[in-house]
């Protein structure tokens, strides 16, 4: 389990990371979202000693994350870096031996896991004859063979098609469900909501939010009205609490309610004389949470 | 597998098997080899006298029968007496030339034609014929081979270079002088090279991780320190064998051709003991030393970088260094007692070049040779030290600003790790 407490990093005048605090569980996936340059990166690097937290506290298994348990750490930086002129196996051997594994133990693992994530190229083949998707499978393999119990991933997803983007979900359900856990950043929210247990916001170093995906969104109220009634977008306006309709299909209008209560107001008008298709009252996606957080003027 | 030893390993099995080490390795061997066949070809080619035919037209029957005993090389046909019957056979080119000779009382007179060529059949022709007119004359005079041989002793010339020291007259070894002298430009042009070659190596090393971007992953498993120096034992191991190949190939070649007729000459004028000792004594110090200070010095520059393709924008502010130490060193040689060479010789990063000059010359005593080899010593822990500190904070620093900014934001960075 890693637990990192108010964790602060500053450079110069610059607070990257401000009293930031989470726990992962063993066998969880969680998400770190936020902006460019909201302190993801930073995080991740305090994380792996890579820099030294100004203060607070990262816990491993009750103890101090030192670099003793550096070789249970796979991390995929967001920057990918593979020696061009390495051959795939060389590559996958190099960074096995630095995570403390021998090359009896690897080597007979990398078939394998070429051929779990469908790498198009040998392992003899040098890694600049590969295509840059195929590299960064590739390094997504560097960074889960050793099977680590703890995954940091920076941006894992950017550049992958969706085909490749599922096998990487795949991969990391499968360490997940392995036990190790994972935590990863990422800009597209539908990869946060599919695979994640818990999730942390940062805005300029802050944590915004911090909970499961299920609480947070439910914090955020069920301001989200998908319905298809007898009643048109005018009448829909005229509702107090009623922020926004548009229509989104025939008969179907997205309304936007200032809160949960004014639900309820619009259930009991639309249903008066009976039955109606839909009436789905949901929170905010992440993404709407995301953009809206992101868009709140500092305070 | 220790962290250390796998970047040892890595660095040392890429390095030895890249095409920059094998051809730094080999070219050295193809340069003397080739250089030894052009002497060797060149030397059979003046010493050893093509055969040719010619034919003598004489009187004096002995002319013919003296020449063709006196060198292997000609062959005198007896069968051709008469001008037309040798310039016949020479149209042929069945015939090389012809002597015409005769006495004119007690001088020989003769004249050759001859194809061209024969240069130095010639000169030895001119001593036989001169040596026949020698010994008619002799003969003449009553006096014996042995004493006309005698008259042809030249003296005994015994020569004696000296230098003025200090109001001294110092005798000097002329070969031992050349031998230091050429001691010396070639330890510089080998710790020249040595320096470069390591430094880009390691500059290389550097700058190809951090480059590539797989620092990161490299710095999350293991530490910057542990990097640092997996990578300088790393190359210096392929420096090591490096020297040692060469300490392999000169002993296999002295037991190959230790008794070839050249090589106990040259042994036999040179103390080759003394000319070791020397070496063995201060050079492979400074050699050694040399070497690891710009090793230091290149891994701070190529943590400067960001890309690979900017190993040689690193590599520049090195190789202006190691250009400037070379110089001095060559200059030394001229006047190694000049002030600048004398207090560069105290410079750490420039000893290495400068003080085997001083010492080839005799103008430093073994006190100063210690002082400031342990100038050099100090000065290399404290490059060490420095270029370790800056390295674990430039790792991880990729601004595409110039090298001075970088480390300007290095050094901030090592203030904030504090």
């Amino acid at each position: 389990m890693l637990e990192v407490t108010d964790l602060k990093k500053a450079f110069g005048s610059l607070q990257a990371v401000d009293d930031v605090s989470f726990k992962i569980d063993s066998g969880q996936i969680m998400g770190l979202i936020g902006q460019n340059g909201s302190g993801k990166t930073t995080t991740f690097r305090l994380i792996l000693k890579l820099l030294t937290q100004d203060d607070g506290t990262i816990r491993w298994n009750g103890k101090p994350f030192t670099k003793e348990f550096f070789n249970r750490v796979g991390y995929l930086p967001e920057e990918r870096g593979l020696n061009q002129k390495m051959t795939v196996e060389h590559q996958i051997l190099y960074f096995a031996q630095l995570r403390g594994k021998t090359k009896a133990e690897i080597d007979p693992l990398i078939d394998q896991w070429l051929e779990d994530f469908q790498v198009v190229g040998g392992r003899k083949d040098k890694i600049k004859s590969l295509s840059k998707g195929n590299q960064q499978k590739v390094q997504l393999i560097t960074t889960l063979i050793h099977e680590p119990e703890l995954i940091i991933l920076d941006e894992p997803f950017s550049g992958l098609d969706p085909v490749n983007a599922e096998l990487l979900e795949n991969g990391i359900r499968d360490a997940r469900d392995r036990g190790a856990s994972i935590i990863f950043s990422s800009h597209n929210m539908n990869n946060v909501e599919e695979l994640c247990d818990n999730m942390v916001m940062l805005k300029n170093g802050r944590q915004v939010l911090n909970g499961t995906i299920h609480d947070i969104r439910e914090s955020f109220g069920r301001t989200r009205l998908f319905l298809e009634s007898p009643l048109n977008r005018a009448e829909l306006e005229q509702v107090p609490g009623v922020l926004d309709v548009r229509e989104v299909n025939n008969g179907t209008h997205y309304v936007t309610l200032e809160n949960a209560d004014v639900g309820h107001q619009i259930f009991d008008l639309a249903t008066k004389e009976g039955y109606i298709p839909t009436f789905s009252q949901q929170p905010p996606t992440l993404e709407q949470i995301f953009k809206q957080i992101a868009g709140e003027v500092n305070e | 597998m220790n962290k250390l030893k796998v970047f040892i390993k890595d660095t040392f099995t890429k390095n030895v098997k890249s095409i920059g080490f094998i051809s730094m390795l080999l070219t050295p061997l193809i340069v003397i080899g080739v250089v030894v066949a052009i002497i060797y070809f060149a030397e059979s080619a003046f010493s050893g006298m093509a055969d040719i035919d010619i034919a003598v037209i004489s009187d004096d029957s002995s002319i013919g029968a003296i020449i063709q005993e006196s060198e292997e090389s000609i062959t005198v046909v007896e069968d051709i007496q008469t001008v037309e019957d040798a310039e016949a056979e020479m149209k042929t080119e069945e015939l090389d030339g012809y002597i015409v000779a005769g006495w004119e009382g007690e001088q020989l007179q003769a004249s050759m034609t001859y194809t061209g060529g024969m240069d130095t059949h010639i000169d030895v022709i001119e001593q036989i014929l001169t040596g026949i007119q020698m010994m008619t004359r002799a003969q003449a005079l009553d006096i014996s081979p042995e004493e006309a041989q005698s008259l042809n002793e030249p003296v005994v010339l015994e020569n004696h270079i000296v230098s003025i020291d200090a109001g001294e007259m110092v005798e000097e070894d002329d070969l031992a002088n050349m031998i230091a002298i050429g001691s010396a430009y070639f330890i510089n042009i080998m710790i020249m090279m040595f320096i470069m070659f390591y430094a880009t190596t390691v500059i290389e090393e550097v700058a190809g991780e951090k480059g590539t971007r797989m620092m990161e992953v490299i710095l999350s498993s293991t530490t910057a320190t542990t990097h640092f120096f997996g990578k300088l034992i790393g190359v210096f191991f392929v420096m090591l064998l490096h020297i040692s190949f060469y300490v392999l190939v000169v002993l296999g070649a002295y037991m190959y051709f230790k008794d070839h007729a050249l090589i106990t000459q040259i042994l036999s004028e040179i103390d080759i003991g003394a000319v070791l000792l020397d070496f063995l004594e201060y050079t492979w110090v400074f050699l050694i030393l040399g070497v690891l200070m710009y090793m230091f010095i290149a891994a701070f520059l190529g943590s400067l970088i960001t890309k690979t393709e900017d190993i040689n924008r690193a590599a520049t502010p090195l190789t202006m260094l190691v250009l400037l130490g070379f110089y001095i060193g060559l200059f030394a040689m001229a006047s190694p007692e000049n002030p600048i060479v004398v207090a560069s010789s105290f410079v750490p990063f420039l000893t290495p070049f400068v003080m085997p000059f001083r010492i080839a010359t005799n103008t430093v005593g073994s006190l100063q040779v210690w002082l400031s080899v342990g100038g050099s010593v100090l000065f290399t822990i404290f490059v060490a030290f420095i270029s370790l500190i800056f390295y674990r904070a430039n790792v991880l620093i990729y601004s595409d600003t110039s090298m001075m900014k970088t480390i300007k934001q290095s050094w901030a960075l090592v203030r904030s790790e504090r």
